[in-house]
């Protein structure tokens, strides 16, 4: 409940003044949007601590995450399991991606 | 009587040649295009055009059901997925062709192929048990291939000491030998790697916020977290000394929520500072290693590796 309520509020945020602010978060996915999935995933008090984490972390992450490209923006990915992957499973597992390429390559 | 006999033997001797020629070049066409019609596949598959090479190879096997290539073809149609990176449906045409051709020389090279489908697809425990059938089964030019796979997937996993230990089973006289050495001596040096510690990075950030940033080594991260944290506290604390208790109390429980997200925040970023040079350093063993695979003369089997050392 508590969760769904938190939930609420960032959907608010975004439909509202999220909305006429304007799309100014240069992560991807945006700042509320991450907020919401965390959420979603993790519940009230893992969102709340994962959606600080986000806010806070956004200038170095720049200097490191990978960039993507959102409608013709480039912007800085930085998903969910990028930041729960130290004590997710399953977001360990995403985070694998780059370990699954060690395969033998073919010419 | 006598003439019109030689007459007509002459005449259906003849017809019979004129047949005869017709009915080879007639075969000799439908040689022609069963071959060409292979070469086209194949053509299309070397130029890794896969979908319109799986819809040759199925034409092929439509037009030709009992021929000695149908299963090379179905195999093709499988590597084609594979190459094409559905995974998925790989792995599945994989269990029906083996199904299909449970002795079938192209067999090994399936099992290889699905095995590395589900380590991609990250169904290790899957991936793990294919490549020990192929193991049991591919022989002995398969064994140290499945071996190697298994390696990689347990490092795929993280589980650097059994990968080590995977490397390590590798026999000298295999042609991965160097590789895996290269990997299982890297690995041995895993320990050694400079870390920090997520738990000295939440100790410090409960302490002093931002100090557990700066120590992972995001000085900006911590330069925010410093003075969102500071500013909070700070106002929270002049609210309550003007006895202004209820807005001191509103501002001190978001203060609390930018405390303890500044705490998370500092663990997990020590977690992707040594993620980040993990990978970098895998990254490294992986570009040394540079295995290769090459295929034989007829393109059916996997039989080389190269590495650039």
């Amino acid at each position: 409940m508590p969760g769904r309520l938190l939930w609420l509020g960032v959907k608010g945020f975004r439909e509202t003044i999220g909305a006429v602010d304007g799309d100014r978060c240069r992560m991807a996915p945006t700042c509320s949007a991450y907020s919401l999935q965390a959420i979603e995933t993790h519940g009230f008090f893992m969102g709340i601590l994962m959606t600080v984490d986000r806010l806070l972390h956004e200038m170095d992450e720049m200097e490191l995450a990978p960039v993507v490209m959102v409608h013709g923006d480039a912007r800085f990915s930085d998903p969910v399991s990028a930041n729960d992957f130290w004590w997710n499973n399953a977001g360990q597992l995403d985070k694998q991606s780059f370990m699954s390429n060690l395969a033998t390559q073919e010419p | 009587m006598k003439r019109v006999t030689s007459r007509i033997l002459t005449l259906f001797i003849m017809t019979a040649l004129c047949l005869s020629l017709v009915v080879a070049q007639e075969a000799s066409a439908g040689q022609g295009d069963r071959d060409k019609l292979f070469g086209f596949a194949e053509a299309l598959f070397a130029e890794r055009d896969y979908y319109r090479a799986i819809t040759e190879y199925k034409r092929f096997k439509y037009l030709y059901p009992v021929d000695v290539l149908v299963e090379k073809s179905d195999f093709r149609i499988g590597e084609c997925y594979f190459k094409a990176g559905r995974r998925a449906e790989a792995i599945d045409f994989f269990n029906a062709f083996m199904r299909q051709y449970p002795a079938g020389a192209l067999r090994p090279d399936a099992l290889y192929l699905k095995g590395q489908a589900e380590k991609d697809q990250k169904r290790y425990t899957d991936a793990m048990t294919t490549f020990n059938e192929l193991i049991r089964t591919g022989g002995v030019n398969y064994r140290d291939r499945a071996l190697y796979a298994q390696a990689l997937v347990l490092l795929a996993q993280q589980d650097w000491q059994s990968a080590r230990e995977s490397f390590a089973t590798l026999p000298q006289e295999s042609p991965l030998y160097p590789s895996a050495k290269l990997y299982s001596d890297g690995l041995g040096r895993m320990d050694g790697l400079p870390r920090k510690s997520p738990a000295l990075a939440g100790t410090l950030a409960a302490v002093l916020p931002g100090a557990g940033h700066l120590y992972a080594e995001r000085p900006r991260d911590a330069l925010v977290s410093f003075l969102l944290n500071g500013s909070f506290i700070w106002a929270a604390v002049e609210l309550f000394r003007n006895n202004n208790n209820v807005a001191g109390g509103i501002v001190a429980f978001f203060e609390l929520g930018w405390y303890g997200g500044n705490i998370y925040s500092a663990i997990g970023s020590a977690h992707k500072y040594n993620k980040r040079i993990e990978d970098e350093y895998l990254q490294g063993l992986k570009d040394k290693s540079g295995i290769s695979l090459y295929r034989d003369r007829t393109g059916s089997h996997y039989i080389m590796y190269s590495m650039m050392f």
